[in-house]
């Protein structure tokens, strides 16, 4: 879980790392757009091309993307399975053999693809962008400062909230002989402990923020300037966005 | 509750305030950023809490808070540091390098991109003094510097804390420890200052240091005690 949630920013060395963080946030958002909009299995190839060659450029080992796949696959899975109930409990069954013929096992698919596509851009874009640097593109995009502010309180409080959680199971478990899970009651104790450890700790280090000079938002420090990265990243996502939906 | 405080600490000095568990030893140094505010005036460098804009007063004034985990928050070392300078309005290019220097200055270029929950406490003792530091301060307070700390870091923080040029106001309740970074203490006792003196004549006063539940002889004496009995 923490390395889903706690991770920003990592591939330093990336050559992506050169494109201004406004640059991405939109190019991004296009290529989700081009994801949501598509109807057939093949508008979706071009995204697919240019998620694997921002993964390629992201200088991350493959078996972290993999993983993170691994992670995201199930829920998405679900996401899919709940269509196919949905539709099950007012249609006619189908047959599990002629599955991916039928519409319906089509459309099944399409939905696996976009969502897991959508998920895995969405995540290289944390990886590529440092969290800082996001919530300053969003800002020049306008986006109100109150919910980039919130944005990096709750992930800079997720790690605290995760650490503060480690250390009570720790300090239950270094108590307990019983070795099956956690009974419920226990489970009731340690979340009460958690939200109020939390929240103690969180009225702490409020003062810790203060005491470095915080207003209650975060001022802009950068001066960015686009460059022929940035021009080049825009014209590989509009080929994309308009591959995509090319019928010729 | 803090009574009746009147301090006054000079620019450059090696301070200290010590004072047994209980004594008001860190709701003073919370007043001095102006984080908590009373009823009295405290003037920092020309500038009175309250008259000002709480920021020059947080510029002017860091804050190294007892436990480090109280002071580290952000998802990396890297981040914590940069969370006061960005308050600063420091721009973006001369961010990396503030704190690159101020970790190389404490020996801890290496946790840069570590995150701050899986450090040690030593470790994390450092960083949360690298996030002041980084910032620049005319007066740096540091809230028990010493307390869970191995000597050999102990006696890194000393010579580090020597070696400051800002105006240093050490809070702890260890006075022979206070004597080794302070110049001059303030000794607190429920709330209120009893004695303000040289570090030298304070510590020589066992009286006063009986009376605050510092003294350190009956220490001493216990562990002689331990030692002749084995």
């Amino acid at each position: 879980m923490r390395s889903i949630l706690l991770t920003s920013g990592l591939a330093k060395r990336s050559i992506l790392n050169r494109i201004d963080p406004r640059v991405k946030l939109i190019c991004t958002l296009a290529i989700l757009l081009t994801i949501s909009a598509a109807t057939q299995i093949r508008t979706l190839l071009p995204p697919t091309l240019f998620l694997l060659i921002m993964i390629a450029l992201s200088r991350l080992p493959i078996r972290y993307h993999l993983k993170k796949l691994l992670i995201i696959l199930p829920f998405m899975l679900m996401l899919g399975l709940l269509f196919l109930l949905s539709y099950h409990l007012q249609n006619t069954p189908i047959s599990i053999t002629h599955f991916f013929a039928h519409p319906l096992g089509q459309t099944f698919l399409l939905i696996l693809i976009k969502s897991t596509l959508a998920l895995m851009l969405l995540y290289l874009l944390m990886q590529i962008t440092v969290l800082n640097d996001l919530l300053w593109a969003m800002r020049r995009f306008r986006i109100p400062r109150v919910i980039t502010t919130l944005s990096n309180l709750v992930y800079a409080y997720i790690h605290i909230f995760i650490a503060e959680t480690e250390r009570i199971i720790r300090a239950r478990n270094s108590r307990s002989v019983c070795k099956s899970p956690y009974p419920l009651h226990t489970l009731a104790q340690i979340s009460a402990s958690v939200f109020l450890r939390s929240f103690a700790r969180a009225d702490q280090l409020y003062k810790a923020m203060l005491s470095r000079g915080f207003v209650g938002e975060y001022p802009d420090i950068h001066t960015k300037k686009l460059s022929f990265w940035d021009a080049l990243a825009t014209l590989i996502t509009l080929t994309i966005v308009t591959g995509a939906f090319w019928n010729p | 509750m803090l009574k009746d405080i009147t301090l006054e600490i000079f620019e450059g000095e090696k301070f200290g305030i010590i004072g047994a568990s209980g004594a008001g030893k860190s709701t003073l140094m919370h007043h001095l950023n102006g984080i908590i505010k009373g009823t009295g005036e405290i003037c920092i460098a020309s500038q009175i809490i309250g008259k000002v804009p709480d920021e020059d007063i947080r510029k002017l004034v860091g804050l190294v808070f007892q436990n480090p985990e109280d002071q580290l928050f952000c998802p990396s070392v890297y981040e914590d540091i940069a969370f006061g300078l960005i308050n600063q309005g420091i721009k973006a290019t001369e961010l990396e390098e503030r704190i690159t220097k101020t970790l190389k200055g404490l020996n801890i270029l290496d946790y840069k991109d570590l995150s701050s929950q899986h450090l040690s406490f030593g470790e994390k003792k450092k960083v949360a003094l690298a996030t002041i530091l980084a910032m620049s301060p005319k007066i740096i307070c540091l809230d028990e510097p010493f307390a869970n700390l191995d000597y050999a870091t102990i006696f890194q923080l000393i010579d580090l804390i020597d070696s400051l040029p800002q105006t240093r106001i050490v809070i702890s309740q260890e006075i022979l420890l206070s004597l080794t970074v302070c110049d001059r203490l303030a000794v607190m006792k429920q709330g209120e200052i009893i004695a303000v003196a040289p570090a030298a004549e304070i510590a020589a006063d066992h009286g006063l240091l009986k009376s605050a539940g510092l003294d350190y002889l009956p220490f001493l004496a216990k562990i002689d005690h331990l030692l002749s009995k084995r």
